[in-house]
């Protein structure tokens, strides 16, 4: 299965990328960070993913951009979390969305593209407080990925 | 800074799946480490996390 995705950019410390979603509103940047969330080992970073103004350099999700082009910006953001696990040892990658819808979205994404994600990396699905792994079908609050 | 182009292979060869990621390191791209957004994230993100803790293995 081959993903269709957008070129990334990334920081010199591989920290931030960006990219620009190509679709029928134009060229909309966007823009992915990994901070650090958790020191002690395990180590662990949280994935932040937003739209990028490129007059003020901001990063914002409230607005849907609506590109037509998600499943590409999603698969966008899963070379992302491979490409940064791959340059800092494996970590546990944590991400959640802004909003349920938007948690929703990310979990579409994962199951969208599972075929690889999940030969790649173990995924959790946090639900009713705990985690436990990623099922297709089920609705999560929050993911932990981490390469196997 | 010129910038340069880095691949990363994957080759699982249960999944039958090659691909490589075309990543080009550049200093255009934006340091957000500030940004009000990704630092509110973050903050939240360590909260859910501490109530979560890790997957028991």
């Amino acid at each position: 299965m081959h993903l269709n995705h957008y070129d990334l950019y990334t920081t010199t410390d591989f920290c931030d990328y960006e990219f620009y979603s190509k679709g029928p509103r134009g060229n909309i940047k966007k823009a992915v960070r990994f901070a650090k969330i958790k020191d002690d080992e395990p180590v662990v970073y949280n994935l932040g993913f937003g739209d990028m103004d490129e007059g003020t350099g901001n990063v914002s999700d409230l607005s849907v951009s609506n590109n037509q082009d998600t499943k590409k910006v999603l698969a966008s953001v899963a070379f992302a979390v491979l490409q940064f696990s791959n340059h800092f040892g494996n970590p546990y990658v944590y991400a959640e969305g802004s909003t349920p819808a938007r948690t929703r979205l990310y979990q579409m994404g994962i199951s969208n593209m599972w075929e690889v994600i999940g030969e790649i990396f173990d995924v959790y699905g946090a639900r009713e407080g705990r985690w436990e792994l990623f099922r297709k079908g089920v609705n999560y609050s929050a993911f932990l990925v981490k390469r196997k | 800074m010129e910038d340069h182009i880095m691949s990363v292979s994957i080759n699982k060869s249960s999944a039958k799946v090659l691909d490589q990621i075309r990543v080009i390191v550049t200093d255009k791209v934006k340091n957000h480490e500030n940004d009000p957004y990704f630092v509110k994230k973050a903050e939240q993100a360590k909260k859910n996390l501490r109530k979560l803790g890790l997957p028991n293995k």
